[in-house]
């Protein structure tokens, strides 16, 4: 599943992402699922 | 070959690949990261985050909406000393019937788990606490030693009272 992980970075990459932004939106799109199920986690 | 037909060339097989990967893992990625004295997981759809990465301009890849791609979040920290060293689940939200995995996931990396002992246990939590009291791959402990104050010295110690199936380990 790492492995998936690092080839979406690698596709999103080759479409002009930075994988630092990559893997911040998903930090923050986890956080707003944790918050829609059980409120802020900060 | 120009270089449109070679970023064409290495998207079609990072495509390939990715298919390749979903078939093998029911289409799901991690992501792990360290998080201060922790590690956060995220367990989640790729095609599906690119399929929604591409109606959102790249700087605003943190207003997708989740509830179609995240398939598990787990916030764990490192814990020293009380409770045989286990990592304490902080944060935890997941898919039905994907708690365990990700449960299992801190347990690979950290050993011993235990359940959240600032703000407890969330209902869904407490289920898959539940369900690892009935494997027989994981073995339950109870919490163990704490200090205790009596007056102002610390004098004893004893079991913490805390139901048994907080705190797990694989076998």
């Amino acid at each position: 599943m790492m492995r998936a992980h690092d080839l979406l970075v690698d596709l999103m990459v080759s479409d002009g992402h930075k994988k630092s932004d990559v893997e911040l939106g998903l930090r923050m799109i986890a956080d707003e699922y944790f918050a829609m199920r059980y409120g802020d986690n900060t | 070959m120009g270089e449109r037909d070679l970023r064409l060339l290495v998207r079609r097989l990072l495509e390939a690949a990715i298919k390749g990967k979903v078939a093998a893992s029911q289409g799901l990625a991690l992501l792990r990261s360290s998080k201060g004295p922790g590690v956060e997981y995220i367990l989640y759809n790729p095609a599906k985050f690119y399929e929604l990465a591409q109606g959102v301009p790249k700087d605003r890849l943190e207003s997708i909406d989740p509830s179609e791609m995240i398939y598990g979040y787990l916030d764990v920290r490192s814990h020293k000393d009380e409770c045989w060293n286990a990592a304490e689940i902080k944060f935890s939200a997941a898919r039905k019937g994907f708690g365990p995995l990700m449960y299992e996931l801190a347990m690979s990396d950290f050993g011993k788990i235990m359940s959240d002992h600032g703000s407890g246990s969330s209902p869904s939590a407490r289920a898959v606490w539940q369900k690892y009291a009935n494997r027989s791959d994981v073995e339950t402990l109870p919490f163990d030693d704490v200090l205790i104050l009596t007056g102002k010295t610390l004098t004893s110690t004893q079991l913490t009272p805390a139901p048994a199936t907080h705190l797990a380990k694989l076998r």
